[in-house]
């Protein structure tokens, strides 16, 4: 088939990604679409993928809604297409061994049935019921979905592929993309082995081979392909079609029927690289020569929980790779690098169970230029380039096929390649007990240990020996004061003569008053929802410094750069590894800064929300008069090389206060007291400003308006969806998040973000409520709340303002 | 590029991120010999190879041409660069160079400030030196002033002494340096 040498949107990669958005672009009437596969279609990864279709795993709305939306397009795309999906509910169990897997399951229940999803938790004895092969006596309960099981991998792209085709899509086998063209920063055509094609849109779903077709153009996609290996067995008796399909973390496998015998598919701990280098082009439905040795040890994991494994004949013996990404999440979205590429690739396992709703976000995604979901955390522009390695690619990728469920877990933390990002103050903590956590690459106290010594910390939603230590951290800063290091803080300037102007229109707040003034504002889309939460402070009439979370840090970079127009003289300079940054908080937060600064530090002289360079010791640091803890406290920008000396002086100063280091966890908990938001963790980009409880921050009537604002405009003041404060009346049960609310026995939201608040004495979070009449402060106070943790319903309180010092007497001290 | 005068690497790397590359070279640099080296050695290294450094032998009365660093001038460039004019008319001027110096005898230490004397006359001062490890004696860069032009032939032509702490030494000194004049080294 002869190539056309143009189209609006060229897919790259011929998988049942690529298919499902090429059908997905057709149904919102786009049809001037090519996909290009350089085989043929599914001959990637697509025609080995096990097919397993289930929602086991996710307890987020997102990844439900697309989990769940895949599932129902596969039940019925054959009505459609005339081309079956194999799609067979023949229910999928997800077994739990331990309590910390029990409680797992039971959390996921609870969040998963208000989503459309029949879980149900069944005994063990269930379990033999309904999979008499397996070996149940160790198994303390189960999950079962009824309506899930199993699809055909092939079927379903062929199916999807025969819609798109229906719909005006353009298939195109055996041509390879070589490259891409350029005009400036947008990406103009697809160079292929057979010519080129012109095109407005290009979308990277090449699989594995994602990342090497990005670098072609300089775009970072980090993804890694690893082996996976399953195994077939000659027919067993009492193995037939309609056996649901078992998870079994503990064996690390999973088990479905397969031409009367079953495959055991394996997810081992300790997975091997698959050509971290680069994969062959020409790699097509191709295998890799099993090691044995490598997989024994499962195969006799799993022939303890499936006994007839044991006198079963193995029929295949099967290797092949599949691409994996550091977070175990996929990488969905326009590329922060170039304007019109996007990318959908890094599925984790999870390509099949989930390409009918990718294809429909990310056609969504392409069309509107929203993202139809909160979808911050699959976002390609997430990524930060060390990810991009080949040494850190080939480590992580070894623990990513195994994590299974772990990453559920709050207190689950990659083992590999850790300690690449580190604060200059990372051996100062060390040194003092820290417990380190690490996110995108930094590597931050999540508390102190007074001992020094770190206690095992287990994959779990309890209280551990921690927990005293972080509420000792959390009363220092509630009482005397705390110094927190979040230097992982993204830092930019943002410099030139019209920085003012592209600023305010990127902003809902007014950012560009006076000289040393701080602003919280948030950056929208076109649909009023929130891309960014950042601090903005006026350094000079012409530089600004933004502060925003680390998650944030390509989106926001690209974020002004997008919104440039041709002319305007803006510099931005990522200056987030020049300074460290130290958070001073806590009642006595002052009285120690004086205690080592020649400066006037009081609140006529230095005003909440403004900032100012003074001395510290030794050193000259940038000081913001701001708190996200809700106490008087200082956010300390320090140059990198004196870090070390600033934490001495303050260090030297502050036993007299009681201060003391604090980690993440305590900053969690004193922030979520206080009902400070967290982007990528409460808010999203399908919130609002209204919606978030932001509204103070938005200024609806400043000149020339801000991106977003007429969408903003038709919500304002309505609330039929709105994040409040929630607190549990119990001491006992810990939120997390993901736990469902009630109102009147009626279920009406769920808790985003969750801690122990150890000055309120009970779990204390923010919660995402639907009222279609409105989410009021008399429709919060009308009614009785509970909260579903574990099974177990709680009661709460529900508050529009925050539960801890809502008047704000304490932030100017 | 180099200072020290052989094939090697300047590395900018993320502050943050520096002590994780240092820990990969420092894994993989074992079975080659790697070591961390400090400002001690890197000066000896760098004065045996006659790299000059600024504030502590080139100064702001120092020009390229007494310098010896008119390699780096491009004289002929379409933008007329700062100080052009008057770097111009001293562009064929040899009478003060700064050139390299080695005492002949391994035992005495050049620090800087000491003075060099040609057939017994004063003719400068060593302005930085250092024990180089390589050549095996004190090297240094000396100021060295001679009215008729400080010339190759004229150095060769010898009788050069330096006065350490009261005793004179019979020193070597040439416009090109001591180590590798040739630059075989840096390529690898």
């Amino acid at each position: 088939m002869a190539l056309p040498a143009r189209a609006r949107i060229v897919i790259v990669g011929g998988g049942v990604i690529g298919a499902s958005i090429a059908y997905h672009l057709t149904k919102l009437g786009v049809n001037d679409v090519v996909l290009l596969e350089k085989n043929e279609l599914t001959s990637g990864t697509t025609w080995h993928a096990a097919g397993l279709i289930t929602s086991g795993g996710y307890h987020t709305e997102s990844s439900l809604w697309i989990a769940r939306y895949s599932r129902d397009l596969y039940a019925r795309l054959e009505a459609e297409t005339g081309h079956s999906t194999g799609f067979r509910p023949v229910g999928h169990i997800v077994t739990a061994c331990t309590p910390h897997h029990l409680e797992l399951i039971r959390r996921e229940r609870d969040f998963q049935i208000h989503f459309g999803v029949p879980n149900e938790l069944i005994s063990a004895r269930e379990v033999g019921e309904l999979f008499p092969l397996a070996k149940t006596d160790d198994i303390l309960e189960a999950s079962y979905v009824v309506d899930e099981g199993r699809a055909d991998p092939v079927g379903i792209t062929v199916s999807l592929a025969m819609g798109a085709k229906a719909g005006g899509a353009t298939i195109v086998e055996g041509v390879t993309v070589t490259g891409f063209v350029r005009d400036g920063r947008r990406v103009t055509g697809v160079v292929t082995d057979q010519g080129d094609i012109e095109c407005e849109t290009v979308v990277l779903a090449a699989g594995l081979w994602t990342r090497q077709l990005a670098a072609a153009i300089n775009v970072q996609v980090p993804l890694q392909a690893a082996e996976h290996y399953y195994i077939l067995t000659e027919p067993i008796e009492g193995v037939h079609r309609d056996l649901p399909i078992i998870e079994d973390p503990t064996s690390f496998g999973y088990y479905r029927e397969e031409a009367g015998g079953l495959m055991c598919g394996i997810f081992e701990p300790h997975a091997a690289a698959w050509y971290p280098q680069g994969a062959p082009t020409e790699f097509a439905f191709g295998t890799i020569p099993p090691d044995y040795d490598r997989v024994m040890p499962f195969m006799d994991a799993a022939m303890e929980r499936i006994p007839a494994l044991q006198t079963a004949g193995i029929r295949t013996f099967f290797c092949g790779p599949e691409s994996f990404t550091h977070d175990n999440t996929p990488m969905l979205g326009p590329v922060p690098e170039l304007d019109g590429m996007y990318v959908a690739a890094g599925m984790n396992s999870m390509g099949i169970m989930c390409a009918g709703g990718m294809g429909s976000v990310m056609a969504s995604w392409i069309i509107d230029g929203v993202a139809p979901l909160d979808l911050v955390s699959h976002a390609v522009d997430r990524t930060v380039t060390f990810e991009n390695t080949l040494k850190f690619r080939a480590e992580r990728v070894t623990e990513q096929v195994g994590l299974w469920v772990a990453p559920s877990f709050p207190t689950f933390e990659q083992r590999t390649a850790r300690n690449i990002r580190r604060s200059p103050l990372h051996d100062v903590w060390k040194a003092r007990g820290a417990h380190f956590s690490m996110g995108h690459g930094w590597e931050l106290p999540d508390w102190f240990s007074p001992t020094g010594e770190i206690p095992e910390i287990p994959w779990t939603f309890g209280r551990g020996k921690w927990s005293p230590w972080v509420a000792d951290e959390h009363r220092a800063v509630r009482e005397a004061v705390g110094i927190g290091d979040v230097t992982s803080m993204s830092k930019f300037y943002v410099q030139g003569p019209d920085v003012a102007a592209v600023l305010e229109r990127l902003s809902a707040n007014v950012v560009a008053g006076d000289v040393g003034r701080i602003v919280y504002t948030q950056w929208l889309n076109s649909a009023g929802g929130i891309e960014a939460d950042l601090t903005i402070t006026r350094l000079a009439p012409e530089k600004f410094m933004i502060a925003v979370s680390d998650i944030s840090h390509r989106r926001v970079e690209s974020m002004i750069r997008r919104q440039l127009d041709t002319g305007e003289r803006v510099v931005v300079t990522d200056v987030t590894t020049t300074m460290a940054l130290l958070t001073v908080q806590g009642p006595l937060s002052r009285a120690l800064m004086s205690r080592v600064s020649p400066d006037e530090l009081s609140e006529e002289s230095f005003p909440y929300l403004t900032a100012r360079e003074i001395e510290i010791g030794y050193s000259r640091v940038l000081a913001l008069r701001v708190t996200y803890l809700g106490e008087l406290g200082f956010e300390l920008y320090i140059p990198w090389d004196q870090a070390v000396s600033v934490w001495k002086t303050l260090d030297e100063a502050g036993a007299e206060f009681g201060m003391r280091p604090i980690g993440l966890a305590a900053m969690e908990s004193l922030r979520l007291e206080k009902g400070f938001r967290e982007y990528a963790v409460d808010i999203e980009n399908t919130d609002t400003p209204v919606s978030a409880g932001l509204s103070f921050a938005v200024s609806w009537d400043k000149p020339g308006g801000f991106v977003g604002r007429e969408a903003l405009m038709a919500q304002r003041g309505q609330y039929p969806s709105r994040l409040v404060s929630i607190l549990l009346d119990s001491s006992e049960p810990l939120l997390h998040g993901s736990e469902p609310v009630y109102r009147n026995n009626e279920y009406v939201g769920y808790v985003n973000a969750g801690a122990f608040g150890h000055t309120l004495g009970a779990s204390v979070g923010l919660a995402s409520l639907d009222n279609s009449a409105g989410v009021t402060a008399e429709w919060l106070s009308s009614g009785d709340f509970e909260v579903a943790v574990a099974g177990r319903r709680y009661k709460a309180a529900v508050s529009i303002r925050p539960f801890y010092d809502p008047d704000r007497t304490r932030v100017r001290g | 590029m180099t200072y020290v005068g052989e094939l090697g690497f300047e590395l900018y790397v993320p502050s943050d991120q520096a002590v994780s590359v240092w820990e990969t070279l420092a894994a993989a640099g074992d079975d080659l010999g790697l070591k961390p080296v400090g400002l001690s050695a890197m000066n000896s290294l760098r004065l045996e190879k006659g790299y000059r450094d600024y504030a502590v032998d080139i100064e702001n009365t120092d020009t390229p041409v007494s310098a010896g660093l008119a390699f780096a001038v491009a004289w002929d460039k379409p933008t007329v660069f700062r100080g052009k004019q008057a770097l111009s008319k001293l562009r064929s001027d040899k009478s003060s160079r700064i050139v390299s110096i080695r005492i002949d005898d391994a035992e005495p230490l050049l620090w800087g400030a000491e003075g060099v004397y040609k057939d017994g006359q004063w003719v400068g001062y060593v302005l930085a030196g250092a024990f180089g490890h390589t050549l095996g004696t004190s090297v240094g860069l000396a100021s060295i002033d001679h009215a008729n032009g400080v010339t190759a032939d004229w150095l060769e032509s010898g009788g050069f002494t330096v006065t350490i702490a009261g005793s004179s030494y019979p020193a070597t000194l040439s416009l090109r340096p001591f180590y590798d004049p040739d630059r075989t080294r840096v390529s690898g």
